[in-house]
């Protein structure tokens, strides 16, 4: 049976109110993956209660509802969750390039175009961004997957609503899973130079809806079924804490030498360091260990 | 076994060009989703080999038809295997995986694709097909052209998938063995059983072609330096410093940016500093939109100064520029875009009154049409050519009219007044004025040439803001009709709801009132919290029941022990079960004797008999039933007494009968009849 990610405060006391970080209700969309637990003030009570966990959405109608409460408040886990959307966002603007007209040189005597970049260009770009998502953490060289998903949660469009609704009521346990695989098989296409945002929300989807009916994927490229075979090898649990870059050059597979190669490049060129790796675990994190 | 070169063959089962190249290659790869950018590829992989002996044209050319026909095949996967007729909408869904590997002998290129399912695969002596260049339909066309370009060529095909893979190679020259390339193996077609084969055959090194340095690659060895300053100097126009022209080409500059984004080059800001003495301040005219660079070649245009180095560059927009404005041919503006080769303007900057015979026709023609006149088949252009009209009817009345008739009388008149004049003064006189009237024309021919196009750009500038202000309108117009409908909606919903607002009023006064909702609305709340409550032990049980689930499941039974646990668990439910139903039966028998009582109760009491009477009538009765309770137990013992007495006589009955029959049946009888009779007597 799997695991869901259950957070360990349902509850906050009314005097931490100030640590949190909150945001409009109104500005919330719908279906939009929360990036940590959402917790509303009660004034009555003087008490922060968990209104939905990490992963899960609103609808319509729950926002609406909500929005007497005026704000959302986050734990200041959010904190270490923001860069990882903000390299989404990048991400999204390098995929998204398209040609630009140059103007207000003085030198210009024609139409001067911009193309945009090709796909080594973006490939390197791309890894320029993820690079720094990857951490020194005390186990070895790893990526959160949560985090991985909040990247790609960014990166991507929002699901589907009738997919995302029939996911959460099917099977609760397994939505989880299949959120945190889809984003995982985005990110090594990403860091195989895969850049097409077309393709790889294509991809997205088609992981989760595999995940959730528990089916094998199937593609007509051979080297997107590796990619796949090593994301749900390397990702078995939604618990699992972090994902280790030493997975792919135990790999004797063709795909796992090309990881294994671009991993080298991170490491030696954009990999984070410091004393508190983020991770949803321990107290900086939003589950208790 | 296949072989090419002296290295020898690793794999060919896998897909990848690692498998046909030695241990220490370098296979760089990249996934490509369109055609576009092949170049930029091309370009980075031959910097990237650059000094590695390969022949770069070949190795180009196989690059790049290698990845068109890998997309082609793929393509028609969605619109057949055609030509691409679209350019933008052209990506793929899934991705070609381009591997580009090098070892000390050979470049190998490989392309991995998915081949429709439009196109039938016949493997069956495809190589001798290919060989023979027998080909049967346009993917075995493109596997020929690609084996013909390459010095060899692997096809590998799952056919169960349909994945493919097109491997060409090509060797270096001075590193292949040249028997290799002379002796060209035929087509190797492989047929991929991916279970077959877990490991792939790894080479040195793979590397993305991002992660090569390509600014360094890409870069241009020999790089042009800046412009400098022109070597034969700059050029002043008269009473010009060099300070006061830097001043004002700054100042020329910042206004043409203020008025549009765009910026004009230098040269045109000098010619426009000529014109400015020319026309006063008048011409420093900006057309604010996309078409400044356009103005200022129009400008040089007008002018006619130095510019055709600068039109060389710009040519080709101003060409649209004025067939966009004026809609004249090509070879109209081709004319006008070389005013150093304009006889006309020339004749202009050296004085001359001549006109060519073609503009002579063409102002003619315009003379006779009058102002209708259009020469230029844009009809929306018609009020621009008119003041064209104007200013050419203009020039043409200063060439050929009748001041051009008047001075020409004049230079013929002046000669024989010349003649028989003999004062000298006078002659100058003449002379001079002749020359100075000669003059004039060409400053005015000159002056009407630049009012033409001055009016010409005010009325492009005017007919732009006529444009923009009847947009203007229009999108006002239309919103205000939408703002107009929107009020009528509104009063419309106005009405709906005043009237909806009426009903409910009627509707109210029938009901009751509302403290019957009210009522229903705490009954309503009152069931809510009942059903939460309910909900709340049931989920509390559901808790339960999955924590008992779970504890069921890892003590690991067997199911044998399980399905013996159920059968007993059941069992004693069904027991309970009955048991409860009897507790039920017994309780509801209790209940109905207990409501009798009851029922009796309340009879009596509705009756309203005296209790103390009947206290007293109840003692009574007991006393007297006490009484004879005692009479019947002392009639009882009488009862058993006699009872015994008759069981006594009984017996002896019994034994005096046996007395008797033996006294019969012995000689004693008579004795003992007396003694019978005596008995009985006494008795």
């Amino acid at each position: 049976m799997e695991e869901t990610l259950e957070f360990s405060a349902k509850k906050l006391r009314h005097d931490v109110v100030a640590n949190l970080f909150k945001v409009r209700i109104d500005s919330i969309k719908p279906y939009a993956l929360m990036l940590a637990p959402v917790y509303i003030y009660l004034k009555s009570n003087r008490k922060l209660i968990a209104v939905k966990g990490p992963l899960d959405f609103f609808t319509a109608s729950e926002l609406r509802h909500l929005i007497p409460f005026k704000y959302f408040y986050f734990s200041p886990f959010i904190a270490a969750v923001l860069p990882y959307r903000e390299a989404g966002r990048q991400a999204r603007f390098v995929l998204n390039m398209k040609e630009q007209e140059v103007v207000g040189k003085a030198e210009s005597l024609y139409p001067e175009i911009i193309l945009p970049p090709s796909p080594f260009e973006r490939s390197d770009a791309i890894l320029r961004i993820i690079g720094p998502l990857w951490w020194k953490y005390k186990e070895g060289v790893g990526v959160d997957p949560f985090l991985v998903t909040v990247f790609v949660n960014e990166l991507c469009m929002l699901f589907p609503t009738d997919k995302l609704m029939l996911a959460r009521d099917k099977d609760i346990e397994n939505y989880d899973l299949a959120l945190l695989r889809s984003s995982w098989v985005v990110f090594l296409c990403l860091l195989l130079g895969y850049c097409s945002l077309e393709f790889i929300n294509n991809i997205r989807i088609q992981v989760f809806d595999d995940v959730i009916n528990k089916k094998l994927v199937k593609s007509d490229a051979e080297e997107i079924l590796d990619i796949i075979s090593i994301s749900y090898s390397t990702l078995r649990s939604s618990r699992l804490k972090i994902i280790k870059s030493d997975v792919f050059s135990e790999s004797d597979e063709k795909i796992g030498l090309k990881l294994a190669a671009r991993m080298k490049r991170v490491e030696r060129e954009f990999l984070s360091s410091g004393s508190h790796p983020p991770s949803i675990y321990g107290k900086r994190g939003f589950i208790d260990v | 076994m296949f072989s090419f070169g002296k290295t020898q063959v690793r794999s060919l089962k896998r897909f990848g060009v690692a498998g046909v190249l030695g241990e220490d290659s370098e296979v760089f790869y990249n996934a490509l989703f369109s055609t576009r950018h092949i170049g930029k590829i091309s370009d980075l992989l031959s910097a990237r080999f650059n000094g590695s002996g390969i022949d770069e044209i070949k190795f180009r050319k196989l690059l790049i038809f290698s990845i068109f026909q890998a997309y082609r095949a793929q393509f028609s996967r969605r619109i057949g295997f055609k030509l691409l007729s679209r350019w933008m909408d052209d990506s793929l869904e899934t991705p070609l995986i381009i591997e580009c590997g090098i070892d000390n002998e050979k470049v190998a290129i490989g392309l991995s694709f998915c081949i429709s399912k439009n196109i039938s695969i016949n493997i069956d002596e495809l190589s001798e097909r290919i060989s023979r260049k027998e080909v049967r339909d346009s993917f075995e066309e493109m596997l020929a052209d690609l084996y013909e370009q390459s010095d060899c060529l692997i096809f590998k095909y799952h056919s169960e998938s349909r994945k493919s893979e097109v491997i060409s190679i090509i060797g270096i020259d001075g590193k292949i063995d040249p028997v290799s390339i002379k002796k060209k193996p035929p087509l190797e077609v492989v047929l991929v059983d991916r279970i077959e084969s877990k490991q792939a055959p790894k080479p040195r090194v793979y590397i993305d072609l991002g992660d090569l340095d390509y600014p360094k690659l890409l870069k241009e060895e020999k790089t042009v330096k800046n412009l400098e300053g022109f070597s034969t100097g700059d050029f002043l126009a008269p009473e010009e410093t060099g300070d006061n022209l830097v001043e004002k080409k700054l100042r020329l500059k910042s206004d043409l940016t203020s008025g549009s984004k765009k910026a004009v080059h230098p040269d045109s800001v000098k010619v426009l500093k000529g014109e400015r003495d020319a026309l006063g301040d008048e011409d420093s005219i900006v057309i604010s939109g996309s078409d400044d660079e356009s103005l200022a070649g129009s400008r040089e245009w007008g002018k006619g100064k130095g510019i055709v180095a600068t039109l060389a560059g710009a040519k080709g927009k101003i060409r649209n520029f004025f067939r966009k404005l004026w809609g004249r041919s090509e070879e109209e503006i081709s004319s006008d875009l070389v005013p150093a080769s304009d006889p006309d303007l020339s004749r202009s900057v050296d004085g001359s009154q001549m006109e060519s015979p073609e503009e002579h026709a063409v102002l003619e023609h315009y003379l006779a049409e009058g102002d209708e006149v259009n020469v230029v088949s844009r009809v929306d252009d018609e009020k621009l050519l008119t003041s064209e009209a104007h200013a050419r009817k203009l020039l043409f009345e200063l060439r050929v009219g009748s001041f051009d008739n008047l001075v020409k009388q004049m230079e013929r008149d002046v000669v024989p007044i010349c003649k028989d004049v003999k004062n000298a003064k006078v002659v100058n006189w003449i002379r001079t004025m002749s020359v100075m009237l000669s003059s004039e024309k060409a400053r005015l021919q000159e002056m009407a040439r630049k009012l033409n196009l001055n009016i010409r750009i005010k009325e492009i500038s005017s007919e732009k803001k006529i444009t923009e202000l009847e947009e203007e309108m229009k999108r006002k117009d239309i919103q205000l009709s939408a703002k107009q409908n929107a009020i009528l909606r509104n009063k419309e919903q106005l009405l709906q709801v005043t009237r909806n607002m009426d009903k409910l009023k009627n509707l109210a006064q029938d009901v009751s009132g509302a403290s019957h909702f009210k009522q229903k609305d705490a009954m309503n709340q009152r069931v809510l919290t009942i059903a939460k409550e309910e909900n709340y032990k049931l989920i509390q049980r559901v808790d339960e029941l999955r924590q008992q689930l779970t504890a069921v499941q890892s003590s690991a039974k067997s199911q044998s022990q399980i399905g013996t646990e159920y059968v007993a668990l059941k069992a004693r439910h069904e027991r309970l079960y009955k048991q409860a139903e009897e507790f039920k039966k017994s309780n509801r028998q209790l209940m109905d004797h207990i409501s009798t009582i009851k029922q009796g109760r309340s009879e009596v009491q509705g009756a309203g008999v005296d209790i103390s009477e009947g206290n007293r009538r109840l003692e009574a009765a007991m006393k007297l039933a006490t009484l004879n309770k005692k009479d019947a137990d002392a009639m009882k013992v009488r009862v058993l007494v006699l009872q015994k007495q008759e069981v006594k006589l009984k017996m002896e009955i019994i034994q005096y009968k046996r007395l008797l029959e033996d006294s019969k049946t012995s000689d004693a009888g008579a004795q003992a009849e007396a003694k019978v009779k005596a008995k009985g007597e006494e008795s």
